[in-house]
């Protein structure tokens, strides 16, 4: 089959590799129909990540059709249409019992080096890197799907591919990160990132309650986006100060609830703090660049929430942790529990009530899936979301 | 409530690239040597004498300077996504360094005159690669 394989920083090829095939007999294997190219593949793009290795295949947001089923597996068959969630459960554990499904006990095969790095293994996740398990991920024509029945979601017929593939990541993602910023009802929320999964905090922010909503950017058709779409009001932080912006549309009080969308490579432009994190980055000295989670909790108000839905992969430098614990700030943050949210969500689909089909800007075969990288990491061409038809 | 519903008028998506998109992989010899100008000019500029005792040319706070240019070189290779005016900026950098140890040998005594022969050998073996690399990614631009 084609698959789309990382061999190292900015180096993704679209290569024949070997089918997948039933390794255990809970997994099905599917025909993959929709996949994407996730904001936090870009972390492995650009070699954020530790612990990849050439010819692992990307990709964490695929749906399909079930083309073969192990022996175990009993309320799935052949022809279902189906999408995976990121992170793979168990459905068993301590923690897939309290619907915690991205910290599964059992789904880590290198859960040793993954409890080395830090203190304890997290969940299997597909595509991302060895310390995650080493899953093939599903930017592939084929995909072995683990634990199917503990994770999967069986889509009811007349639902399109585009309006449901987001239900493997970034519209759960979204909506968690806004449940995680403790709306209430008539809250400002503020949003850093009007990527993908910014757009989708917009949405939920909008569906838990809030009363305004700010979303930040740089890029002008994110920007447009989350305000056409999310009717945001828009904040372009190449233009003003964010911190001074923000205190004056709230009255000096600040948002209750901010949401850091954009994770480990923001870029901050022209603050001392983004140019020292990029220079400590390209020697080594820190592997994340906080920007956006400083100004977050600068921000936000006395007692408010921030929400932290952007990948971090390791010691961020210079969290003013000071500000976080004077201003008795909460801080609540985690891969996406997919699996708490999926069917729910799906259900707000069906009554129309939203389609997340709204940030699909390039819909592209597998193979063009290098160059759709490098376009999607460059934000050339209005990219904001890439689906790929395998 | 408020959210993205069926009836907005939507973008169009896109099928298709522009033409000329590519993916070609990044050529490390580019990171390599942003590491080394990196290298370097913090040697130069920290330990000065040092380098002056190693390389004949007895100008401590030339090789200073020297050390400066090279981190700027370096931070630049590094960090830019089209580092090809960068490396030209190595070649200048090599062309200055070649004079300096050509003036410094004139003045230099047996025993520097052997350290900067050997100095000199060394930065025309990185002037041949960053020639090479500055003119790989000047007609050949990809990311770094």
């Amino acid at each position: 089959m084609k698959a789309l394989c990382w061999h190292g920083k900015g180096d993704v090829r679209c290569e024949s590799v070997p089918d997948p095939k039933i390794e255990d007999p809970k997994d099905v294997i599917i025909k993959v129909t929709s996949t994407c190219i996730c904001g936090s593949d870009l972390h492995l793009y650009d070699n954020y990540m530790p612990t990849m290795q050439a010819g692992d295949i990307l990709g964490h947001e695929p749906m399909g059709e079930i083309v073969e089923v192990g022996s175990a597996v009993t309320k799935l068959k052949k022809s279902d249409r189906v999408v995976v969630p990121f992170d793979i459960a168990c459905g068993e554990c301590w923690f897939c019992q309290k619907q915690l499904y991205s910290c599964c006990d059992t789904t880590n095969p290198n859960a040793k080096l993954a409890a080395a790095a830090m203190g304890h293994a997290p969940a299997g996740l597909y595509g991302y890197s060895h310390l995650t398990g080493g899953y093939a991920g599903g930017q592939a024509q084929f995909l072995r799907v683990v634990r199917a029945e503990a994770n999967v979601l069986k889509l009811p017929d007349g639902v399109p591919d585009e309006k449901a593939v987001f239900l493997s990541d970034i519209f759960p993602t979204g909506y968690m990160a806004a449940e995680n910023a403790n709306i209430q009802p008539g809250d400002t929320v503020a949003v850093w990132g009007c990527g993908p999964v910014g757009q989708f905090c917009i949405q939920s922010a909008w569906m838990l309650g809030a009363g305004r909503v700010i979303a930040i950017d740089r890029v002008p058709e994110r920007l447009k986006m989350a305000e056409k779409y999310g009717r945001a009001e828009v904040v372009n932080m190449d233009e003003v100060n964010v911190y001074d912006t923000l205190q004056e549309k709230t009255k000096g009080r600040g948002p209750d609830g901010c949401i850091d969308a954009v994770g480990c490579e923001a870029h901050g432009t022209g603050t001392v703090d983004a140019v020292l994190d990029k220079g400590k980055a390209l020697v080594g000295l820190t592997t994340d660049r906080a920007h956006v989670l400083r100004e977050a909790i600068m921000c936000c108000r006395k007692a408010g929430t921030v929400s932290i839905p952007g990948v971090y992969v390791g010691f961020p430098d210079k969290i003013p942790m000071g500000a976080a614990m004077n201003k008795g700030l909460t801080l609540r943050m985690g891969q996406t529990h997919t699996q708490r949210y999926m069917g729910k969500l799906l259900d707000r689909i069906m009554s129309n009530e939203i389609d997340p089909s709204f940030v699909i800007t390039h819909r592209l075969k597998l193979e063009d899936g290098p160059a759709a990288y490098k376009t999607f990491r460059d934000k050339q061409d209005g990219c904001i979301k890439v689906v790929l038809k395998p | 409530m408020i959210s993205a519903t069926l009836t907005e008028s939507r973008h169009p998506i896109k099928t298709s690239l522009p033409a000329g998109t590519d993916a070609t992989p990044p050529k490390p010899l580019a990171t390599f040597l942003g590491l080394f100008s990196l290298g370097l000019g913090l040697a130069e500029a920290l330990t000065p004498r040092g380098m002056a005792d190693t390389t004949g040319v007895r100008s401590p706070n030339l090789l200073r300077v020297y050390g400066v240019r090279e981190i700027v070189s370096g931070v630049g290779i590094l960090a830019s996504r089209d580092p090809a005016v960068w490396l030209w900026t190595r070649v200048g950098g090599d062309a200055l360094d070649l004079a300096t140890l050509a003036g410094a040998y004139r003045a230099a005594g047996d025993r520097d005159r052997h350290r900067i022969m050997a100095s000199a050998v060394a930065v025309l073996g990185v002037t041949v690669l960053d020639v090479l690399c500055a003119a790989d990614h000047t007609f050949d631009p990809v990311e770094n």
